[in-house]
Parts: structure tokens; sequence; C-alpha cells
């Protein structure tokens, strides 16, 4: 190593990492903000806040990727590329629209209820910038720190509701499980770092390890960062804390883990893919393994689904399928990396990038369906209680036409039928799993997928062909005191975050736009250069 | 983009028609403009067919995919079927459903359905095709389950959409096999020959597949007379002319590309020819009018399919006649039978008879379109099937003849001793029997013209077009040739003079009549039972059985392995470790671990205590002793670390040990907590399993690590530069606020969060007021 006699980096360089702590310092205004507040008023100036932040974070975002390349900035632990930006992208999007969504947590709660909002702002802000920071790290010490940052504001915003035993209860699991997790990623790292001697993706990439106890070494480590990270994708098995997790926390914290947790952990699990993939550690060997991974989680999740009454543990299998289908797409950028592959060459870099592009573009359509019915679930909450189950939502589309619609392209879009958002996604992945080889994989997925409709529909049938206050399911006993589904004046928040969350899958399944296509094509050439 | 017009025209409608709904002049004139609209549209295609447009809108480009409309022959065809029934259902849907609340949306999924079927007839990207193909299919759901408190079409909405979606999920696999082949979604520019060299089996099986779903092809057939459960303009439209039709439609379209080879006919002729037989004797087992319909409806595309699985100049001529004979005949059919429904309150055949007295214009309606639905000369379904015969006999091959010829000729009889059964039966006046019950009700409650106008259309349309059907040649050439990839000169003549299909015809229309006579036995015979037990029960209950028993699967999966149990969740994790783990770590070679001498007696010592405590951490029930177990364990490392000359290090270890006893003794003295259940029997086997082999891998791989040859030139040049580059002495000082201070600082920020987040989850607690926990929230009191 070079002696280093200058600051290892610029103040332009240091320019593009700046997305990145942005979001945390709107954070801490939030939370200066809210001592000023008078309590137990709207908290309206702490969600426009932390939207502003996650606007202004976005804009600078893109202001600097269409400035400029792809560089290492700050030491060179921090990649200021595409892939970070489109993936940015989604994640505050997430924090923005959740933003909203949240406002109104525990409004219309007698006195006791959750008074934590400027923390949930700082909370929701920092986590945040650790999913920023997650997808943009090409250092595994900041790979790390990223995690930890964001999964630790996670536990605590799942735990947020201590009156509900529920959310508490959640919470635990979720930070027991998710501390073993950060114990395997910390190991792996270890052990990489042992056989490789350097932290940086980028020049673990460079090295060769074709052969030799290092290259076990590396594949051991690399397996186990693996595992610490498909942990926080919730891929099966290591799905079990999120339908306790999704159920315990409040609707709006739920939708955002949903979303900005899985989509900042897909980014990290493709860097480490591709660097591995690269210095000739993942062959064939763990091709098979994220096959069966794959599959697992796309049957799990699925059959998970189908039984399920409560609509954010249902949305919580939903998401581990999704995993699963996402994962498709991780497998075409891992084979690409095969030399035993028999489409093995040129071709097959043009497959990871189309599958890294395929990628990044389903979990914005993921995230934005998501996101919207969340949203809606949001805007239900009656006196700091949830929507608990699909019962409660029978009649919806007579009280609440719009809250209905927006739910309803929600489920179809994550169901994947065309014409939304979820379509093209699918598309996109499954279109390069096929072309790497996946067939069989892609038939399940779509197979798994027809299935989706039966639980997705559940919930249209519920909005749709119940009256209000009447059973889901006949025969049995209509609910004594049925949830009120009136229209609540003063959710302008929720109001508009779902109103927004429905525009998007609309639009961008019916025309995404040339811009945002360009970056996510960009995103992936940035990653396999 | 006139072509874009007209497919947006429908989808702008169906958003208005709600809103135009809520008036009560709107709601009296929905029908007749929706139907004005859809004969617009019709008009507007057959203006538009003498440029043959085309369009191509940049839509997805990285995927390659676009929006391609492109108007030939085959398009016209079926664009004039869906918007010339369409027109008539509309206009009878408006006089059907006249007083339903729902009317509006109704009419809303009618006319996006109406929509996504041009825009899959005129599709000429595949992704364009299969986007409209899944929407019919979405709008097929939300019609039948329109009258949503019945059980029944709950149900069949349901099981229409699964089996016509997993058919669509075929599709999709089949368009990514192709564009992966071909490098190319248009339709157009696809090469038989490209497509050959390439998995052309799979493609060919997906794509069948999907139109087999789509169209009913026995065995996927029961959702079809199940979904009957929609009104009967639903039927009339999607579940005869249109939505069924768009399975033969993609068959059609990809047959330039995908047809003629001895698969296809094999595949297509087979399902077709065991379809249309199935499909027209399984009608003769109902007696519900409805249910008779949409089994000859299954009868009828098991033909069309069969007539594509021949191909050839012959096929196409007969598949185009067909399909626009049977469209117009089963159409008005269907109205005809909504109407009895409507006037004498009942469907069944049974219960009707002598309808003829109370209801002439429906019993002259019914005449007319029967006349075309049982091939009687001078009619289009005569046309057609005449041609089918021709194709039948001129197909290549002694055997293939004999079979198309038989089953041809079966699923035409059938099919003319099910139109006596509709159109006979129900209306010939029987002045020896007393007036049914039906029919004196029928004589109260006259249909409204809306009611017999739209079905007497379709039929006359079909009667006029019997008479002279050589109108049709030019559509007809153009539809054909599409079909073929080859230019047809087709001429449709309603007197073929003395041919052996004429023979055939006149045989099986004898048959037929003798079936109907004879319909009170053949009804409950023994051969129609076994077909039914065979194609139709044991079809329908596989699907139930499956979807109970994935719901049962699933369910137990669910219970089994998502238990709520934390313990159970560790174990999955942890055994996927050890047996990933173990996997990994057998492709090391061998573990030569470089010669160390042996330990000194103190360090036996330390490993002994070490060993012993973490055992006793398992073991007791009592917590405060596990605690101790494990602060025990914590020390003996430090110990470790002390004696293998990092002091710093144990240092370290020994404070937060301590600091972690004291907060564990604080935290439980608090926490409230049941006695330890402690795991018995095979879950305590599974635990220490888990928890030795778990130990096993990390060791082993702790080994593994050790024997690799390490490189401390990393810890060298820290150690060399600390001094010169960053002015201290400490090294790790120097790398925790210098080398890597960037590091330490997202260190600082998680410390931040964390206490972030305590501070959420502690607020209140702290101070004096318990708060109910999980208890019912208090009613009436807002904030």
């Amino acid at each position: 190593m070079e002696p280093m006699t200058e600051l290892p980096f610029t103040g332009r360089e240091a320019a593009r990492a700046v997305p990145i702590a942005l979001p945390a310092l709107f954070g801490l205004v939030a939370l200066c903000l809210d001592l000023f507040l008078p309590r137990g008023r709207s908290k309206g100036p702490l969600a426009i806040t932390a939207a502003a932040g996650a606007l202004i974070t976005a804009l600078v975002t893109l202001a600097l990727w269409r400035g400029g390349g792809e560089t290492l900035v700050i030491a060179e632990t921090l990649s200021a590329s595409s892939f970070a930006a489109a993936l940015s992208i989604t994640i505050l999007l997430a924090a923005g629209l959740i933003a909203f969504a949240g406002v109104h947590h525990g409004q219309d709660a007698p006195a006791v209820a959750t008074q934590a909002h400027g923390e949930f702002y700082a909370l929701l802000l920092f986590a945040t910038s650790g999913m920023l920071a997650l997808v943009a790290a090409n250092d595994l010490v900041t790979m790390f720190v990223a995690v930890e940052t964001l999964s630790i504001a996670v536990y605590a915003m799942t735990g947020m509701d201590r009156r509900r035993a529920r959310s508490a209860e959640g919470a635990m699991k979720y930070f027991v499980l998710g501390a073993f997790s950060s114990g395997f990623l910390l190991y792996g790292m270890s052990l990489l770092y042992g056989a490789t001697g350097t932290m940086d993706l980028t020049r673990i990439a460079a090295l060769p390890l074709a052969d030799g106890r290092n290259a076990n070494l590396a594949a051991m480590g690399g397996m186990l960062i693996m595992v610490g990270l498909l942990f926080k994708v919730g891929a099966v098995p290591y799905h079990s804390w999120a339908p306790d997790a999704y159920e315990g926390a409040p609707a709006a914290v739920t939708g955002f883990m949903s979303v900005g947790v899985k989509v900042a952990a897909f980014g990290a699990v493709l860097k480490v893919v591709t660097s591995l993939g690269e210095a000739k550690v993942f062959g064939a060997g763990p091709a098979w393994a994220l096959w069966l991974v794959a599959a697992l989680t796309m049957i799990v999740g699925n059959a998970g689904a189908l039984t399920q009454r409560n609509p954010r543990r249902l949305l919580a299998y939903s998401a581990v399928a999704h995993t699963g289908y996402v994962l498709i797409g991780v497998l075409a950028v891992a084979r690409a990396f095969d030399p035993n592959h028999p489409l093995a060459g040129a071709g097959m870099l043009d497959v990871a990038r189309d599958a890294t592009s395929g990628v990044i573009f389903y979990l914005l359509g993921y995230g934005v369906a998501n996101l919207a019915a969340f949203a809606v679930l949001c805007h239900l909450e009656r006196k700091g209680e949830d929507v608990d189950d699909l019962g409660d939502l029978a009649g919806l589309s007579k009280k609440q036409p719009g809250a209905a619609l927006v739910m309803t392209l929600a489920m179809v879009s994550l169901a994947g039928v065309p014409a939304t958002a979820g379509f093209l996604g699918k598309f996109w992945v499954f279109r390069a799993g096929i072309a790497a080889g996946d067939l069989g994989l892609v038939i399940l997925a779509l197979a798994t997928s027809a299935l989706s409709l039966y639980y997705y529909l559940q919930v249209v049938v519920a909005m749709y062909m119940r009256e209000p206050g009447e059973a889901l399911y006949a025969g049995e006993p209509a609910p004594a005191a049925p949830r009120s589904l009136d229209p609540e004046p003063r959710r302008w928040g929720s109001r508009l975050a779902y109103v927004v969350g429905g525009v998007l899958i609309v639009l961008l399944g019916i025309y995404p736009g040339e811009r945002l296509l360009t970056l996510v094509v960009q995103g992936a050439q940035a990653l396999l250069s | 983009m006139a072509l874009v017009l007209v497919v947006a025209a429908g989808f702008v409608a169906a958003a208005l028609a709600p809103w135009a709904a809520r008036h009560e002049t709107g709601r009296r004139w929905l029908g007749p403009a929706a139907g004005a609209l859809a004969l617009l549209l019709g008009l507007a295609l057959l203006l538009l067919a003498r440029a043959a447009p085309e369009i191509t809108l940049p839509w997805v480009p990285p995927l390659g995919v676009e929006l391609a409309l492109r108007l030939d022959g085959l398009g016209l065809l079926f664009g004039l079927i869906v918007t010339g029934v369409g027109a008539a259902v509309l206009v009878y849907g408006g006089a059907y459903l006249h007083d339903d609340p729902l009317l509006g949306r109704f009419f809303g999924y009618l006319l996006a359905f109406m929509a996504a079927m041009l825009g899959l007839v005129l599709a000429d990207d595949l992704v364009t095709l299969f986007v409209f193909f899944e929407l019919t299919s979405l709008a097929s759901y939300l019609l039948i389950a329109h009258e949503h408190e019945r059980r029944e079409a709950r149900a069949a909405a349901q099981q229409a959409l699964l089996i016509t979606t997993a058919g669509g999920m075929c599709l999709l696999v089949a368009l990514l096999l192709v564009q992966q082949t071909a490098g190319t979604l248009r339709i157009s520019e696809l090469r038989p020959e490209v497509l050959r060299e390439g998995p052309y089996l799979a493609i060919l099986v997906l794509v069948a597949a999907a139109a087999f779903t789509k169209s009913a092809q026995a065995p996927l057939h029961p959702w079809l007379p199940a979904a009957m459960a929609a009104p009967t303009p639903v039927s009339a439209y999607l579940h005869s002319a249109a939505m069924v039709k768009a399975g033969v439609f993609v068959l059609a379209r990809l047959s330039p590309a995908l047809g003629g080879t001895p698969a296809w006919t094999a595949l297509l002729g087979a399902a077709g020819a065991v379809t249309a037989v199935a499909g027209a004797w399984l009608a003769l087992r109902e007696t519900d009018l409805k249910r008779v319909l949409a089994y000859t409806t299954v009868s009828a595309l098991g033909l069309l399919t069969l007539l594509l699985g021949v191909g050839g100049r012959w096929g196409a001529e007969a598949f185009v006649a067909y399909a626009l004979g049977h469209a117009l005949y089963k159409s008005a059919l269907f109205m005809v039978a909504g109407a009895v429904d409507h006037a004498a309150g009942t469907r069944d055949v049974l219960a009707l008879r002598g309808l003829a007295g109370p209801l002439p214009a429906l019993a002259l309606v019914c005449g007319a379109a029967a006349w075309s639905f049982a091939g009687l000369p001078l009619s289009l379904g005569f046309v057609g099937k005449e041609l089918a015969y021709e194709a039948a006999l001129l197909a290549g091959g002694d055997l293939l003849v004999g079979a198309l010829v038989v089953a041809v000729g079966l699923a035409s009889a059938g099919m003319a001793a099910a139109a006596c059964l509709v159109a006979v039966r129900p209306f010939r006046p029987r002045p020896d029997l007393p007036a049914a019950e039906a029919t004196q009700r029928a004589a109260a409650h006259p249909p409204a013209p809306g009611l017999w106008g739209p079905p007497a259309a379709c039929a006359a349309v079909g009667l006029v077009l019997g008479v002279l059907p050589w109108l049709l040649d030019p559509l007809a050439s153009w539809a054909a040739g599409s079909i073929t990839g080859a230019p047809v000169a087709a001429h449709l003549e309603a007197w073929h003079g003395l041919t052996p299909a004429l023979g055939l015809s006149t045989v099986s229309a004898v048959v037929g009549v003798g079936t109907y006579v004879a319909w009170d036995h053949v009804r409950a015979s023994a051969p129609l039972r076994a077909l039914g037990a065979v194609l139709d029960q044991a079809p329908a209950r596989a699907y139930d059985l499956a979807l109970a028993g994935t719901l049962r699967l699933a369910g137990w999966q669910t219970r089994t392995f998502q238990t709520g149990n934390l313990r159970d969740y560790l174990a999955v994790i942890l055994g996927t470790l050890v047996v990933l783990g173990g996997l990994a770590l057998l492709r090391v070679p061998a573990l030569d671990l470089p010669a160390r001498e042996a330990l000194p007696a103190r360090d036996w010592l330390v490993v002994v205590l070490l060993v012993l405590a973490a055992l006793a951490a398992c073991a007791p029930p009592v917590r405060f002793a596990t605690i101790v177990a494990l602060s025990i364990v914590g020390y003996a490392a430090a110990l470790v670390y002390q004696s293998y000359g990092a002091p710093d290090l144990a240092l370290v270890q020994v404070l937060v040990e301590t600091l972690v006893v004291i907060l564990f003794v604080l935290v439980l003295a608090d926490l409230p907590l049941p006695a330890r259940a402690r795991p018995r029997g095979l879950r305590a086997v599974r635990d220490v399993a888990v928890a030795l082999g778990a130990g096993a891998v990390v060791t082993t791989s702790m080994l593994a690590v050790l024997a690799a040859p390490f490189d401390d030139k990393l810890g060298r040049w820290y150690a060399h530069n600390a001094v010169e580059l960053a002015h201290g002495r400490n090294v790790v000082n120097t790398i925790l606020v210098d080398f890597r201070a960037f590091d330490t600082l997202g260190e600082v920020i998680v410390v931040v969060v964390a206490s972030v987040g305590v501070a959420v989850l502690l607020r209140g607690v702290l101070r004096a007021a318990p708060e109910p926990v999980a208890g019912p929230v208090p009613q009436g009191g807002v904030a």
C-alpha cells in the first residue's frame, strides 16, 4: 500500500456523498422542530420537513447523477454511481410517502397514544441515510455500519407502538434475529478480509481468487455475508421475523421497512454478488443455493399469504414472495460469472445487466404498490388501531371509493397484472431469468404469481363485494362492532400518500418514461461495467 | 393513430359509464349509446381496412417492447365480431339490467372489456397482445362476479380467473422464449424457420396451454359452464362471442409462425376433436338453457381449434366462416335465453313449454338463430360446417381424415340435437297439455323490445350472410390469408352441390334430430353419464381438490414453520447455517494446522472452565445462574486474550462483560417472567443438535482461517505509519480516529440512532404512571 501524504479525497468528491448525509440532517431538524410544536397538535410540519428532506435529497441525487460519471469517493468507501442513484430514488420515495402516510398515527386516539412523532421522523430519516449509504457502500465496513444504522432505527420504529403487546413482540423478534444476522454478516466480512486482505469491494473484485485455500475461505465469508443480507430482504429460511414484525409495527413503519430495507439490502446483495463473482469466488457452487432459496422463498411466501386474514401479515408474506421473484434476477447476475455456464461469455454480461435493470425496476414497482397499500391502511387507522382483519375492509368501495380504488390498483400491481408497475418489473426480471437459463424457476414464479391472485383478490372482494359491516365469508357472524370506514376529513397526509402511490402505479405500468428507463439501464451498467 | 383511438375510445367510455349511470336519463340511454359507440368503432375498422394501417409507439425500449397495432384480415374479422355482437349485447344489456343499482359499473366493465378485446385483435407486439389478453380475463372475472351476493357467482368468477390467468402465465413464458429465440416481439416479423430452430416445442405447448384455458378446451373447460352464473348479457358477449374466442384467436394469430408442423396438427387436432365431441354431447345432459348453450360453445371452440390444427387454405376458410357464424347465432340464442328467463322466470327446459303462444317474436328469433346453430342450409352455420367437412376430408392421411370426419360429424349431430332442445322444446305449442306456470307468467310479462330486438338483429345477419355468403368473400380471403400466411382467394357459397360434405351434413342432422326426439332417454343414458364423469366431473373435482389442497398445505406449512416461537426460528436459521456451512467446509481440502507447542497447564484450565461454563449456561432452569455462567464464558475469553498477548483487548472484554452482567441483572429484576418452559423430546434433541452443529461449523471455519497463511502487511503498514501520518503512538487509536475515522463516524451515528430508538421505547416508562399494555382502548375519549 502506498503511504498517503494528502487527504484521501477532495471537496468535489465529498460533494458526491452529500445526498447520503442529507436525510440525517433533516432528521435532526425534525427532532429539534418537534420541541417547538405544541403537544397534541397536528404533526404536519414534521411530515412536511421529512418529505421535503426526501425530495431535496432526491433532486440532489438526480442532479449529481446527471452531472457526472461513476466514481468512488471518500477513500473509496462509497461509490457515487448510477446504480446507487437508481435505488436511492425508490428509497427516498418510500421515506417521502411514509412521512405523509404516518402523520396521523394516533391522531384520534386517547391521550395516552403515541407521542413519539419527533422521534418517528428522526428515525425515519436516519434509517433513510443508512439505506442510501448501503446502496452506495463500496467497503465492507461501510456496508456494515450502514446496515446497523438502518436496522437499529427500524427495530426501534417497529416497537414504537408500546401500547400494543404485538408491537413490542414484533420488535423483540426482529431485533434478536436481526442481531443474529448482523453476527453472520460481520463474521463473513472478517473471513473475507482474512482471505483477501482488503475491505474494498472493487479491489476484491479485481483479485485472482479462482482457486486455492483462500478462495474457499472467501467463498465461506461471502456465503455468510449473503446470509446476513438475505435476512434483511426476508428470504426463506431467514424470513421468519417478517410476519411478526410487519404485523406488530404500525402500518406506516411496516410500509417503510417493507420497501426501504428491502431495496437497500438488495442493492448490497447485488454489490456483493458482482464483486465476488468477478473475483471468481461465486461460481456454480452458490448458484444452486441461490436457486433453492429463490424457489423456497416464492413457495413459502405465497403459501403463507394464502391463509392470512390480517392485511399487514398478508402483505408480509407477499413481501417474502416478492423477494423470491427478485432473487431470480439476482441469480441471473450470479450466473453471469459462472465460467462453466453454457452461455458464458460476453452475452452473459448483457444478461446480467438486463437482470440488474430488471431488479431495479422491479423494486421500484413493488415499492410503489406496497407504499400505496400501506398508505391506504394508514388512512384507515382509527383511534390508533390499524385494520387487523380483511373483514374490516368490507364495503370500503361504498364509503371511500378512492381509497378502495388505490388499494385495488396496489393489489393487482403486486399480482403482476398487466398495465401496472408490477407487470413490467416481473416481465423484466423473468426475461433475464429465462435468458440466464432458469426456465424452471421462472415457470415456478409464474405459477405462484397466478396463485397469488387468490389472496390479493380477497382484499378486493372484501372492499367491493361486501356491504359495510358484512361478514367476509359466508357462514361467519357479522362483526359485532364494525370499524368505521367513513372518510376522515383531517387525514390529508395519508390521502396525499395513497393518491400519489396510485398515480405512480398506473404511470409506471403504462408509460414508465424515457428518463427513468435511462436511469435504470445506466444503473445496471454502472454495477457491471 | 386511428387504431390507437379505436382502442382508447372504449376505455374512455368505460371510465364515463359509472358517471352517466348516476342519472335516470343516463341509465335509460346508456345501453343504446354504448351500442352506437360499438357500431361506430366497427364502422371505423371497416373504413380503415382499405389502408391496412399500422402504428408503433415506443413503450419500454430497453425491453424491446412496443405498443404496436396493426389491422389485418384476422384483426378485422374479430374486430367486427367484437364490435358488432358488442353493439347488440350492449343495447340488450341496458334493457336486461335496467333496474340494477350497479348498472354503471357493469357497463364500465363491459366497455373496458370491448376495448381490451379490440386491443388484443389489433396487437402486433406480443407484449401488447399479452397485456390485452390478461385484461380480458380480468374483465371476465369482474363481470362473472357481478351478482356477488351469490356464492356460486363468486366461486365461478374465481375459478375462471385462476384458470385463465394460469394460462396467461404460460403465454408470458412463451413470448419470453419467442423473444429470446427470434430477437423480436413483433408478430408480423416472426419467421417460422427461426422459431423452429429454437425451443419450438416448449413455445408451442405453452401457447397452446394459454389458448386452451382461455378457449375452454376439455378438460380445462369446466370454468365456462360455471361462468353461466354471470348475467346473461355477459354470457352472450364474453362467454360465447368474444372473450373465449381470444384463445383460438391467439392460435390463429400465431399460426403463420408456429403452425403447419406435425406437432401443431397433432396437438390442436386432438384437443379440438375431443373438445368438439365432448362439448356437444355433454350439453345434452343439461336442462338449463344457458348451460346447454355453454357446453355447445365449448364444442364450437373445439371445432375452431381443430380447424386451425388442420390448417391450410380450407381449414382457414372454414375457421373464418365458422367463427363468424357461431358468434352471431350463439350470442342471439343467449340473449333469447335471457329474455325467456325474464319473461317466464325460469330457464329450465323441463319447466318451459308452449312459449310460442305468449312470446311469438322470441320464438321466431330463436328459430332463426337455431337454424344456423343446427347447421341447416341457407345459414352461415351451414356454410361453416360444410367448409369444416371439406377441410377434414382434404386433410392428408386416411386415418386422420377418418378421425376428423367422425369428430366433426359427432359434434354437428350433438349440436343439431341441442339446437332442437333450445329452440323447439320450450316454444312448440302443446295444446294437449295444460298451460305451464312458466307459460302463464310469460304471457303476463312480455319482453321489452330491447330484449328481442338485438338477438333478432344477430340472427338476421346470420341468415342473410347464409343466403348471400359471397358478401363475405373479401373479408374471408383477407382473414384466411392472415391465418395461413399466404394469399387466399376464398369463395364462399350457399350451395356447394351434391358433395360428400352435404351427405355427411345430412347424416349428422338426421342423427341430431333423432337424438332430440329420444332426448328424455338420452339425457340419463349410461354413455352420457360416463362421458360426464370422465370429462366433466373429474376435471371440475380436480380443480376443487387442487384449490382446497393448496390452501390446506399452505395452512399446514405456515402453522408448522411460523410458530411464533423465537426458538424455532433460531433453530431454522442456525440449522441452515450448519448445513450450508458444512457443505462449504467439505470443499476445504484438509486442515494442515501449523504445529504449535502444547498448551501450558494454565491455559488448559481456562479452556476447561470455558467449556464447563458454556454447558452450564444451557442447563440450569434458573435465570440468574444462566447469567452467571454466561459471564464466566466472557471472563474466560478475556483470560485467553490476556495469555496470548492482547492485554488491551482483555481489558475491554472485562469491562464490557461487567457492564452486560449488570444490565442483565437490572433488567431481569424488573421483568415479570414466567418460569422457563424446557423443551422436551424431539425438540430438545433438535436444539442440542443444532447448537452442537453450529459450534462445530464455526470452530472448523475458524481453524480453516487460521490454517491459511496469514499476511500481516496491513498491520505492519499501520504500525509503521502511525506516527508519521497520524501523529499518534497508540496504533489502535490512530486507526479509529484517523485512518478509518469515517467508519468511526458511522459507528457514532449508529450509537446516536440507537439512543434515539431507546428514547422512543422508554419514553414514559421511566416516568411514574404505568400505562395499560395492550389492553382494550377506552371508548369515547377522543383526544
